[in-house]
């Protein structure tokens, strides 16, 4: 049983532009309408919103998105969490990228960092089953990258996939 | 007879080598958007290449005027005729372009689609030669434009073996080119004159055409010009056009248009969610009437972009949709895909443009449910641009109501370039 959140998350540039005369995307919909045993969930719906990671004019920093609130519920075990296959946790302006670090804090720490897509990463939210619902928050720390900060509309899209262990 | 048919074949062979010789023209005055890197220079956004005539010719004495044309944003090209005169003492011959001066002309394409561009003649340019002054003594061979206007030219007491160019920008008035007088010296009687490399100068202005309106593709057009009517060359030596009295010249233009498209998702998935929140949703499912989700990407376009729903693997009606099997009961809801593309209008059917606000605009699916957008002003570089897919009314409760269920369904949205 899986359950997917996704965050969006945006900030501002340049990059190159090549030329197609045609270009189709296929998009995934989804909806995953959780159940009373097991869910993990946005509160308030912010995961349907767009994030936005904010420029500190002063320290010339991006600012990092903390405290978004998750709560959640698995009856008959432990809940984990990885990253959607194939996916980093970067937003992208044309060639440009920034990486961030996706932290959760329920019952302990635990961070993600994907530059590599062929990379898997989880983290184990919570150990056992749980009766109740349990609270906890997901910080997004943006990473300056190693050329610096580079102007740019930088998208991304975060797809969280929480399983039931 | 056969003397007498064997001449005339040859009559007609030598007839048929100058009849090539004159096909061999230049080639068509070409425009570029965006401008490409072998382009001479750019003239309000385009790139241009393949100028002949006088902004083609750099002269030591008679200025550079590759680099005038280049500032002055004009291009010449060469009319092809040739003026024949033969020599007199101390005469002048003038040649000058018609006060109607601004041409507009519809550029067309492939499919006949057209676009007007403004041709404004500014200048005309010649070169006066003598090939075959068999008697002239110095051979000097100076193109001597000498100080001034740069439209008057006088042979001077050497160059009686004369190669000069004259031309005149910003003005109708004639240009003279006027023969050394020799004192009736017979040395240079029976010598023969040219005016050539007549050309015409002229500024183009696509103003009434927005390049970012002008759908890509390969556009051509003509600009005739009519010895008689849109320029002229008389004085004392009256000289005689090699093409005929009131010969026709056309000036083939080329205008390329080769518009970028790029499209950046970071993602191909979205989950819908209820605006309130799961939690409230599922304790209220009442409540519920709109499932969400956004789903942000860059888009770079510097012309008019076509966007549809190219299929769906579920629709309903023509909307696509999602499906779920929740312990065997299916259930399937259409969801609304919308576009949003800041800084981008609509663009009509009529290719006119519509609302300045590419807000939200509900995708149809088929190429002929497309919407065409595109930026006014400057090319849409890395945009943020986002497409919102959403559930509503009843069919957002009923969802809500369906817990544990898994729904999917994939579209397929599909940019392209508008061609013609």
């Amino acid at each position: 049983m899986r359950i997917i959140v996704t965050l969006s998350a945006i900030f501002c540039g340049i990059a190159s532009v090549t030329a197609d005369d045609k270009i189709t995307n296929t998009i995934q919909m989804e909806i995953n309408v959780p159940n009373v045993e097991f869910y993990v969930l946005s509160q308030d719906g912010w995961s349907s919103n767009l994030q936005r990671f904010v420029w500190d004019a002063q320290r010339k920093n991006l600012k990092p998105i903390l405290g978004l609130p998750i709560i959640m519920k698995n009856t008959l075990g432990g809940i984990k969490v990885t990253l959607k296959t194939g996916d980093k946790t970067a937003i992208t302006s044309g060639v440009s990228e920034i990486y961030y670090r996706v932290e959760f804090l329920v019952d302990d720490y635990c961070a993600m960092y994907v530059e590599n897509t062929n990379s898997t990463v989880e983290c184990q939210l919570t150990s056992g089953p749980t009766n109740g619902e349990k609270s906890g928050k997901i910080n997004l720390i943006p990473i300056k990258p190693a050329t610096g900060w580079v102007t740019g509309d930088y998208t991304g899209v975060l797809s969280l996939i929480f399983e039931s262990t | 007879m056969i003397i007498f048919r064997s001449k005339l074949l040859w009559t007609l062979f030598h007839l048929m080598m100058l009849w090539a010789g004159r096909a061999i023209a230049d080639p068509p005055l070409e425009f570029n958007y965006p401008p490409l890197a072998s382009d001479e220079f750019v003239i309000n956004g385009f790139g241009v290449k393949n100028i002949s005539g006088v902004c083609a010719i750099s002269y030591t004495y008679g200025g550079d005027m590759p680099t005038q044309c280049k500032n002055n944003k004009e291009v010449s090209y060469n009319l092809g005729g040739i003026y024949n005169f033969g020599w007199q003492d101390n005469e002048n011959t003038n040649y000058w372009y018609s006060n109607a001066n601004m041409k507009t002309l519809n550029i067309v394409s492939t499919y006949g689609v057209s676009y007007p561009i403004n041709l404004t003649l500014s200048g005309m340019g010649a070169m006066i030669r003598g090939p075959y002054c068999q008697y002239c003594q110095d051979s000097a061979f100076v193109p001597d434009l000498g100080a001034g206007s740069g439209c008057t030219r006088t042979s001077s007491g050497r160059a009686v073996y004369w190669h000069s160019v004259s031309w005149r920008q910003n003005t109708q008035s004639g240009c003279t080119s006027v023969t050394k007088n020799t004192g009736g010296n017979s040395n240079y009687f029976g010598a023969r004159w040219q005016l050539d490399t007549l050309s015409i100068l002229f500024r183009p202005s696509f103003i009434g055409s927005n390049p970012l309106l002008i759908p890509s593709g390969r556009y051509t057009t003509t600009l005739v010009l009519k010895e008689g009517a849109d320029f002229y060359v008389s004085g004392g030596i009256n000289p005689i056009y090699s093409n005929g009295s009131g010969a026709m010249s056309n000036i083939p233009i080329v205008v390329n248009v080769n518009h970028a498209l790029n499209v950046s998702f970071p993602s191909n998935t979205v989950s819908l969610e209820p605006q309130q929140g799961w939690k409230r949703a599922l304790l209220f499912p009442e409540s519920v009437n709109l499932l969400q989700g956004a789903l942000p990407f860059n888009l770079s376009a510097s012309g008019l972009v076509s966007v549809y729903i190219g299929g769906c693997t579920y629709t309903v009606g023509t909307t696509c949709a999602v499906r779920t099997n929740n312990n065997g009961n299916e259930h399937t809801v259409p969801v609304d895909i919308a576009l949003t593309v800041p800084n981008a209008s609509l663009i009509n059917a009529n290719g006119q443009v519509g609302s300045p606000d590419f807000n939200k605009v509900l995708l149809g699916a088929g190429k002929s449910s497309e919407v065409v957008f595109t930026s006014l002003s400057v090319p849409l570089q890395n945009s943020r641009a986002n497409l919102s897919f959403s559930v509503t009314g009843i069919n957002a409760q009923d969802v809500v109501r369906n817990q544990g269920a898994h729904y999917s369904g994939t579209a397929d949205i599909t940019f392209e370039r508008v061609i013609n």
